[in-house]
């Protein structure tokens, strides 16, 4: 039997609809001479139709679910600030009150986007927990809020700095959320941090249900 | 659900599970519909569509023999209650009666 693509049957079972003879049609198909770009774009649409039916028939629950996951991550930046210096004055000796004099914060840059991304792993992983039985749409709604958020910082921010002269007040515990989708990491974070939440709450809870009820079989 | 009319997918997908006939499922049905309806779908859609009509109590469904190829899985197996035929007809009834005296689809084929 034809190998079926690893990481797209493992979306598929932890996110996609929880239906065995589902995944053994895509199986089917895929050993029947499908290519990997059908078995992919029928897992994504697999997904995205399991994720909002889910979110769809549960808002509340939905709801519950993305606001733990921010609170997780605000409650987590509070202290990212003296955790990011100080991560940066260990490594590399950097100390901030001579950054404003020598212009040097690539160090600090740095320590920030760790910072950052333990962040997003941090409340996936708390929202896969939380909400397990649920997990795949869950993170999913979690995920697409934190794109919809990234955007909107990313585009308020440019909107700003263009009034203001580059001068945009952020509170430090904001700067770790939108910090990574600013022009000197590439806008990255629109896409990173709602990846590094789908995968971190993946690994989070750490198993599929299916493969839970021992009907796991990959080939 | 008695009188519950059928959405133009749900009118394909239920056709398609009565054209499969005995083999009725997933592949079958999604091939039905793209290659004799000309529609492109994707699995996920038809399954969802499938759900509805069965939560509906329009189709039902069993499980069939897991297969190798399937890499071990069953195949789901679906057949259409008289209460989804009484629903293609009612469908197609307020289908045809919308289409008729119509004069821009005058002469259009069905």
């Amino acid at each position: 039997m034809r190998k079926m693509p690893v990481l797209a049957t493992a979306l598929l079972l932890r996110f996609g609809p929880q239906d065995d003879s589902f995944v053994g049609d895509l199986a089917e198909e895929y050993s029947g001479g499908r290519s990997r770009a059908w078995y992919w774009r029928q897992v994504l649409a697999a997904i995205a139709l399991a994720s909002r039916r889910q979110i769809g028939a549960h808002p509340l629950r939905t709801a519950m679910a993305v606001a733990t996951g921010w609170a997780t991550l605000l409650l987590f930046f509070t202290p990212a600030d003296r955790v990011a210096g100080g991560l940066a004055a260990w490594l590399w000796g950097w100390d901030r009150q001579t950054a404003y004099q020598t212009g040097v914060w690539w160090p600090f840059a740095i320590t920030a986007w760790m910072v950052s991304y333990a962040g997003f792993i941090v409340s996936a992983a708390v929202v896969a927990r939380v909400y397990r039985r649920h997990a795949g749409p869950m993170l999913m709604a979690y995920a697409a809020s934190m794109l919809v958020a990234q955007v909107a910082s990313a585009v308020t921010i440019e909107v700003l700095s263009r009034l203001w002269d580059n001068r945009v007040p952020v509170p430090h515990t904001l700067f770790y959320l939108v910090s990574v989708a600013l022009p000197y990491h590439w806008r990255s974070g629109l896409v990173l941090a709602p990846a590094t939440i789908l995968a971190a709450g993946l690994l989070a809870d750490g198993r599929s249900s299916l493969a839970g009820r021992g009907r796991l079989h990959l080939p | 659900m008695a009188d519950r009319f059928l959405t133009d997918f749900e009118l394909m997908v239920i056709l398609a599970v009565l054209r499969a006939r005995d083999d009725a499922y997933g592949v079958a049905i999604a091939r039905e519909i793209e290659e004799t309806g000309g529609r492109p779908v994707t699995h996920a859609a038809v399954y969802l569509a499938l759900d509805r009509l069965t939560q509906h109590g329009l189709v039902t469904s069993r499980l069939g023999d897991p297969t190798p190829e399937r890499g071990g899985r069953a195949k789901k197996l679906f057949s259409v209650t008289p209460s989804g035929l009484a629903a293609i007809r009612r469908t197609r009834r307020a289908f045809m009666a919308l289409w008729k005296g119509i004069p821009e689809l005058k002469g259009t084929p069905a």
